[in-house]
């Protein structure tokens, strides 16, 4: 009865070791496919975010390859704009205006046209967001 | 004492048939969760990549593409969010789709929606198991003409066929062989289909009709009939396509109104330019802009499409006066 029991306990326990490792290396696993589907969907979205309507060039409604700043100042860079981002990463997006370089800091309203940094959205994923930590950083020459 | 042997010994039998059936409950309810959870993934890889590629086609005006899976795939666009599975991602993207999508091949495709700036594109998801009838009469044969092949058209990955109200009586052979290879069949009537209809109930089983009325000469925007007698507006020729491929009103009905949330998001990004624009050049004439477009804002949300007709010319018009010294708003 004893040896029975003895060798149920320690088969449960070789089980319970084996189940645990296990899961470790699924969970790091599913991680690392997160990690590269975030990056992935970070690549898209830097490719696609310069075609926004809402921040794209346009004259008499033809669109053209630049960004409109005067738009980009219509967005709040305190707000979360949950309803542009589909992913499931934190991102952060902001514009630098690289040339000519201007050295006043963040756009406003009043310093527009003579500013470089526009902060434009920004998106937590809450479960995630220390786990998996992206940042975009978007360069446009203008 | 022996006897109590013999009990000891049954009792081992017992506990061991116990431990083993606990043991063996365990791995298979294991094994159980593990291929649910392996289906989720599948799932989750199929709808992330069906996101990443409506991310990377919004970039363009329009373009197409069909997607191959090494197995059968199912899933449902609903309410914005793609299902499979039970795995549910929601998507900001406006796609229309059919009921369910299912096959080793989904064609997708996007048109950018000007309204009459550029709010966004739209997409279209299909599986190629529905054949589109589009049926023109003398009045709306170049309407048909334009859908099937010009730049605003029907994405040419999509099965459609044209054919005269008129030549259906006389040759329906020839749809019937069209439409041979699909499961089911679509007619988008641009004409009324009551001479037809017996003709029709009579040679096709698996068949949905659609009718679509306008008073626009060019039918670039307008009201679809569904077969529930649904009837929805569309604005333009890309909000026509969609209501063509969608599964019900309800489902078309869903997009439109992201469609209006876009209007609105982008015309309020015009809005405050157009009043930035006022502040940095105060010599230049901004307010007839700025009021077209604070009308245009405030009647998205009505169900008749001429009223939109009506705004959007103006906002057109007040956008063009621009220019020079004073920039356009778009």
């Amino acid at each position: 009865m004893m040896e029975t029991m003895m060798v149920a306990l320690v088969f449960i326990i070789v089980l319970m070791v084996g189940l645990g490792f296990f899961f470790k290396f699924q969970l790091s696993s599913i991680e690392e496919k997160a990690d590269t589907s975030c990056l992935l969907s970070n690549t898209v979205m830097l490719s696609s975010i310069t075609s926004m309507p809402e921040i794209q060039c346009s004259v008499n409604a033809n669109r053209e390859d630049c960004i409109d700043t005067s738009k980009l100042l219509v967005f709040d860079a305190s707000r979360i704009y949950q309803e542009f981002f589909n992913t499931n990463c934190d991102q952060k997006v902001y514009f630098v205006e690289l040339y000519p370089s201007v050295t006043n800091g963040t756009c406003t309203q009043s310093t527009y046209p003579d500013c470089s940094y526009y902060y434009f959205l920004k998106m937590m994923w809450i479960i995630l967001q220390k786990l998996l930590s992206q940042h975009l950083f978007l360069c446009i020459i203008l | 004492m022996q006897n109590k042997a013999q009990m000891s010994s049954s009792f081992n039998y017992i506990f061991a048939i116990i431990i083993g059936g606990i043991i063996f409950m365990f791995f298979v309810g294991f094994a159980y969760k593990f291929m649910g959870f392996g289906e989720s993934i599948g799932a989750a890889g199929l709808v992330n990549s069906l996101n990443d590629e409506f991310a990377a086609f919004s970039a363009s005006d329009s373009a197409e593409k069909t997607l191959s899976f090494n197995k059968e795939s199912s899933f449902r666009v609903y309410e914005g969010k793609v299902i499979s599975n039970e795995q549910t991602k929601q998507i900001d993207h406006i796609v229309y789709a059919p009921y369910l999508v299912e096959g080793r091949e989904i064609l997708i495709s996007t048109k950018s929606l000007e309204l009459p700036y550029r709010v966004g594109n739209v997409f279209y998801v299909d599986d190629g198991n529905t054949l589109y009838i589009l049926v023109y009469d003398s009045n709306t044969e170049e309407v048909v003409e334009e859908l099937i092949n010009s730049y605003n058209s029907i994405p040419t990955n999509l099965p459609k066929y044209s054919v005269d109200v008129n030549d259906i009586n006389v040759n329906v052979q020839d749809l019937i062989g069209a439409s041979n290879n699909y499961d089911n069949v679509r007619f988008v009537f641009f004409t009324k289909y009551d001479s037809v209809l017996s003709t029709i109930q009579s040679n096709f089983n698996a068949y949905e009709i659609l009718y679509v009325i306008s008073s626009e000469e060019d039918y670039s925007s307008g009201y679809v009939v569904y077969p529930d007698s649904s009837q929805v507006t569309y604005l333009s020729y890309p909000l026509l396509i969609g209501a063509m491929i969608s599964g019900d009103a309800y489902m078309y009905s869903y997009n439109y109104d992201l469609v209006l949330e876009k209007v609105s998001r982008v015309s309020n990004v015009y809005l405050e330019k157009s009043k930035l624009l006022e502040t940095k050049l105060p010599e230049c004439e901004y307010t007839l802009i700025k009021s077209a477009l604070s009308s245009y804002m405030s009647i998205l949300g009505n169900d008749g499409y001429s009223v939109y007709v009506t705004n959007i010319e103006n906002v057109e018009e007040e956008n063009q006066k621009l220019g020079g010294d004073c920039p356009e708003v778009y």
